[in-house]
């Protein structure tokens, strides 16, 4: 049998090829495709429900696929390497998975926090457990990623005694501490007070300017304007439409896109 | 003769005899303190058994092979679907009577370890662990799932993730369950006299059986079961003091604001001033 779209593209830092994803009988994600190059930055957007952070969690193995490939590093994340890329996928050991997750950060959008450790343990816990990195030589290393998301100051709090933002803030310093090639974001800024916003979205920017690449799933239209290479619409379970961010807020091809960026620009 | 004279001739005490009962509970007789200590480490021990079989049933529940999760949920269907008392019997008795096992007294060092005793404390562990089983599942259930997806994220192995932050979390949920459960543990080792082991409450039979002074001795046993739980409940608030967020943790009240009912929050001065009295009232 020929498959249906052409291969996953192994040497972008994450290539998607025909994702179905299905709860039950309903098909969330239907037949996602997209390329994400070396430094570059996505962000996706898209009515809710339309599938995107499904997609997202499915980057990293948080949700199993049940048709198509992701590559990541041109590798798949939680499955075996499958010969023509049409055979059904078939989960990978927790071990191995756990392994090909090391190099992708994930935020989510309640931060997920550890309640019972410390801001400065909580970014240096996975890489002392995960990556065996000397206590001391870790802990030094969250203490500057916490000074890097100006949080060096509340090294001892818990999360508890934090703000939203700055939970936050501790949550990407967490991800940043396995030294991840690939940030994936899921709506970082929606759990958060409006005047909070700022302080994470400043971070995110910064992380833009050094590089990283980034998939974002979010709202914030500010920072997709001007930190965004691409922008992608997603909408009922598939990639509407994708450009530059500037073509799809000024003239997108589609009138679901102009209807969806009117109503969240107006509700921001 | 009155009723009365007939039992006072023939040895009956008429009324409470309080210096039986002070003597009793102020200086025990050595026999009397074996038995309490019998009590106190066979509940230890059983409980201390019971709390990491129940963990390991817990885990063979969430376990994602199928054959483990229907095992776990048989032993806890088993084991609390029947009484401890039965379970007793048929482990040191039934199993000796049918000719399959007969708990033979160790020697380990100088320490002789009873076959009545191995046999009480296996069956309160393995009774305890199915209780125990559904303390961790229901603490661990409670926990944000998005927990457990963090560790992941970040690379960790579902060991690690168990070991690392699903536990330490599921532990402060655990220990109020825990607490309670050790008190019956302390209660329920009266159930092992039917079996003829010398704890406290057997011993207080044998006393009772020589004495005739049923209401006295069993009120000093009662006494002795209360400082029991007593002690321990003072044990356990202090462990969920220390395991409680630093963040959110409430002095402990002292002595007299205990009994005066006064301290932070309840206080009857100052009541207009504190903005959180006005906020309790809606």
């Amino acid at each position: 049998m020929e498959p249906i779209t052409s291969p996953a593209d192994a040497s972008a830092v994450m290539s998607a090829r025909g994702v179905v994803k299905r709860f039950g009988a309903v098909r969330v994600l239907n037949g996602v495709s997209m390329d994400v190059r070396a430094r570059e930055v996505v962000v996706v957007v898209g009515p809710s429900g339309s599938g995107k952070t499904t997609f997202l969690r499915c980057l990293n193995h948080l949700e199993r696929i049940d048709e198509g490939e992701i590559l990541v590093h041109g590798r798949p994340v939680g499955h075996r390497p499958r010969p023509t890329g049409s055979e059904p996928p078939v989960e990978e050991r927790p071990k191995v998975v756990a392994h090909r997750r090391r190099n992708i950060g994930f935020v989510f959008q309640r931060f997920n926090l550890f309640p019972h450790l410390t801001a400065l343990d909580n970014v240096a816990v996975a890489p002392t457990k995960v990556l065996g990195t000397p206590k001391a030589q870790a802990r030094e290393q969250a203490q500057d990623l916490l000074a890097r998301v100006g949080l060096g100051h509340k090294a001892s709090s818990r999360p508890s005694a934090l703000s939203g933002g700055q939970q936050q803030r501790v949550a990407i310093a967490r991800a940043l501490a396995m030294k991840p090639e690939l940030m994936l974001f899921d709506e970082p800024t929606s759990a958060l007070d409006p005047e909070m916003v700022g302080e994470v979205i400043a971070v995110m920017k910064e992380l833009v300017d050094d590089g990283m690449t980034m998939i974002v799933v979010t709202h914030e239209m500010g920072f997709a304007r001007s930190a965004a290479d691409r922008l992608v619409m997603f909408d009922q379970g598939a990639v509407l439409e994708e450009g530059p961010p500037e073509r799809l807020m000024t003239d997108p091809a589609h009138e679901r896109t102009w209807a969806f960026l009117r109503r969240i620009n107006e509700g921001g | 003769m009155t009723h009365a004279t007939v039992l006072a001739e023939a040895g009956q005490p008429a009324g409470f005899d309080w210096p039986f009962f002070w003597h009793y509970l102020f200086s025990p007789s050595g026999v009397f303190l074996d038995g309490l200590w019998r009590t106190v480490y066979i509940s230890v021990i059983a409980q201390l058994l019971g709390v990491l079989l129940g963990f390991a049933v817990a885990l063979a529940q969430r376990s994602r092979f199928a054959p483990l999760r229907w095992g776990g949920r048989t032993y806890v269907w088993l084991i609390r679907g029947t009484p401890l008392l039965v379970q007793l019997v048929l482990v040191y008795n039934g199993l000796a009577a049918a000719g399959v096992y007969r708990f033979a007294d160790l020697q380990v060092g100088g320490l002789v370890f009873l076959g009545v005793v191995q046999a009480a404390i296996l069956t309160l562990a393995v009774n305890e662990a199915a209780y125990m089983a559904e303390i961790f599942r229901a603490a661990l259930d409670a926990i944000d799932p998005g927990q457990a997806e963090a560790a992941q994220a970040l690379g960790m192995t579902p060991a690690m993730t168990m070991r690392v932050v699903l536990l330490p979390q599921a532990i402060r949920i655990i220990v109020p369950p825990l607490g309670n459960e050790f008190n019956l543990m302390m209660k329920s080792t009266s159930l092992l006299s039917v079996i003829g082991l010398q704890e406290m409450f057997l011993t207080a039979q044998s006393i009772n059986s020589a004495t005739f002074k049923t209401f006295e001795i069993f009120l000093v046993v009662a006494c002795y079961y209360l400082a029991l739980t007593t002690v321990w409940s003072f044990v356990q608030r202090f462990i969920e003091r220390r395991l409680a967020d630093p963040g959110q943790v409430i002095a402990a009240p002292s002595l007299r604001e205990r009994f005066a009912g006064g301290g932070p929050g309840r206080s009857t001065t100052g009541r207009e001033d504190s903005p959180l009295v006005g906020k309790e009232a809606h």
